[in-house]
């Protein structure tokens, strides 16, 4: 009895924040979500390019004549930018060794079983069903969603970027709202993340990465449906630190509206990102907000 | 005539100032009168060192023209609440501070005579005396804005945000440095950079590089 009120009292905090959360816009009664047509889901490590590049530095260019030079440049001008891409694979696999003690579970992971676990996280007020990559179109509001995972280097919090399009009911030649959802995911603060995440054939990993996916899914969904206010007519741009992992980092955004520790902010390029605060009180009404 | 090139040469090429840590006693052992004063800030804009000659600086600046357009529309407020933030800390360590308000033209100010080493090469006296201070923190920004790396055409990275320039505390008995940091905040910009005309990537860069100064300088004061 006590498992099923606390197990309620979740289900009831998780519906009110994550409505929250996402803007106290109303969802469409009944709207599907179309799989990608990739089966696996993406997961990358978090990588950091600031230390990317090479100093400054001369070169005399012997060659004679304007012409010369001009092949010279381009000559060293192609080793440099081949040089500077290599470098830039490296940071990313390096940062993708972040994963490793993750590939079993992660390899594993499928967009369906995802997909279906994130909207049974979606709001219950809103009837959503999901539709593989060729089937059939259904009437009402569809979203198109393309996840892309990322861990932080300390393992310690999820990162999705989702690439979403979302059609109105009778026009899907053209996209209503279109644009890439950024959800951080607060820190696990757990001593032993390995076997936290892995635990249970990865259950942690995979709950997270649908809260995650249920919240992009419901920011976008909301925009769409209730009509997002126009850029001017918002908040003036500040800096806004959040935690990304357990470091904090700083975005220059819009704030849209904060509640549950989390912030919904509109970045310099106009994504949407919910992050989670800096020093934001442990409120019982937000259990299972990511 | 090469004896003169040299001397010459070596009088222009300042030492680099090293760093110097703050000790736990500098503003732990007891309360001091403290001023905090920032110098005088550069408007943000576009530096790309490694295009040294005449014709790599014309080519890398005509084909930068749209990204300096930008660059220097960035603002530079959030840079200035340095120096509250700063001043907080201290007063929560239970110092005496003042914050001078206005810009300090550091070039302006008279060269010491008696440099030293870890020592201020400018004489900042004056000010100590029309504040009763027996200590100033300078917080002395000499690049703000885009960077980005040269070899000679070429480009050798992507541009980056960039906050540059130091921040130390004089002693003002002796002009010694209590602390000396130096600040060379360089980030990139998530994914492409390269979106005129608002490089809204790169701009969220310059913004956290300013975040990130904020964080060297305060970490010290926590």
């Amino acid at each position: 009895m006590a498992m099923l009120k606390k197990a309620a009292l979740a289900v009831l905090a998780w519906s009110l924040c994550a409505g929250a959360l996402a803007q106290q816009q109303a969802l469409p009664a009944t709207w599907s979500l179309r799989l990608p047509p990739q089966l696996a889901v993406a997961f990358r490590g978090l990588a950091n390019f600031d230390k990317s590049g090479k100093g400054a530095s001369g070169t005399t260019y012997m060659m004679p004549g304007i012409a010369g030079l001009a092949a010279a440049v381009a000559a060293h001008s192609l080793v440099i930018n081949r040089d500077l891409e290599q470098q830039k694979s490296e940071i990313e696999l390096a940062a993708d060794k972040v994963l490793l003690p993750y590939r079993p579970v992660l390899d594993a992971m499928r967009h369906d079983t995802l997909m279906a676990q994130a909207l049974a996280r979606v709001a219950p007020d809103s009837a959503a069903r999901l539709l593989a990559f060729r089937d059939q179109d259904q009437p009402g509001w569809l979203v198109e969603s393309t996840p892309l995972f990322a861990m932080t280097q300390d393992q310690s919090a999820l990162v999705l970027d989702n690439a979403i399009a979302v059609y109105a009911p009778g026009a899907r030649q053209q996209a209503a709202y279109r644009n890439t959802v950024r959800v951080v995911s607060r820190a696990s603060m757990h001593a032993d993340l390995e076997t936290y995440w892995n635990a249970a054939q990865g259950r942690q990993l995979k709950d997270a990465s649908a809260a995650l996916l249920a919240l992009s899914l419901e920011i976008a969904l909301r925009q769409a449906h209730s009509g997002a206010a126009a850029p001017a007519d918002r908040a003036a741009f500040r800096t806004v630190r959040y935690h990304e992992g357990r470091k904090e980092v700083a975005e220059r955004a819009q704030v849209l509206s904060e509640q549950c520790g989390r912030a919904l902010i509109s970045n310099l390029r106009g994504w949407l990102m919910s992050v989670p605060l800096p020093q934001s009180g442990a409120d019982p009404a937000c259990a299972g907000v990511p | 005539m090469v004896l003169c090139c040299v001397a010459l040469l070596v009088g222009c090429a300042a030492p680099k100032q090293a760093a110097v840590p703050m000790s736990a006693s500098v503003l732990s052992s007891q309360p001091v009168r403290i001023g905090v004063v920032m110098s005088t800030m550069p408007k943000a804009d576009t530096h790309f060192p490694g295009a040294g000659c005449l014709l790599c600086i014309a080519a890398v600046t005509v084909s930068n023209t749209a990204l300096t357009a930008h660059v220097q529309t960035l603002p530079t407020d959030d840079l200035l609440t340095i120096k509250d933030d700063v001043a907080e800390r201290l007063r929560k360590k239970g110092h005496a501070v003042t914050v001078i308000a206005a810009p300090l033209d550091i070039d302006a100010l008279p060269d010491r005579q008696d440099l030293k080493q870890n020592g201020a090469r400018k004489d900042f006296s004056a000010l100590g005396r029309q504040y009763q201070l027996d200590k100033l923190l300078v917080i002395h920004f000499t690049k703000v804005g885009v960077n980005r790396n040269y070899n000679s055409y070429i480009p050798t990275g992507d541009p980056q945000g960039m906050v540059a320039g130091a921040a130390y505390i004089v002693n003002l008995d002796d002009h010694a440095y209590d602390w000396y940091r130096a600040v060379r905040q360089l980030r990139s910009a998530t994914g492409n950079w390269d979106e005129p005309p608002d490089y809204p990537g790169l701009s969220n860069a310059y913004f956290q590089a300013v975040e990130g100064t904020r964080d060297v300088l305060r970490k010290p004061l926590d």
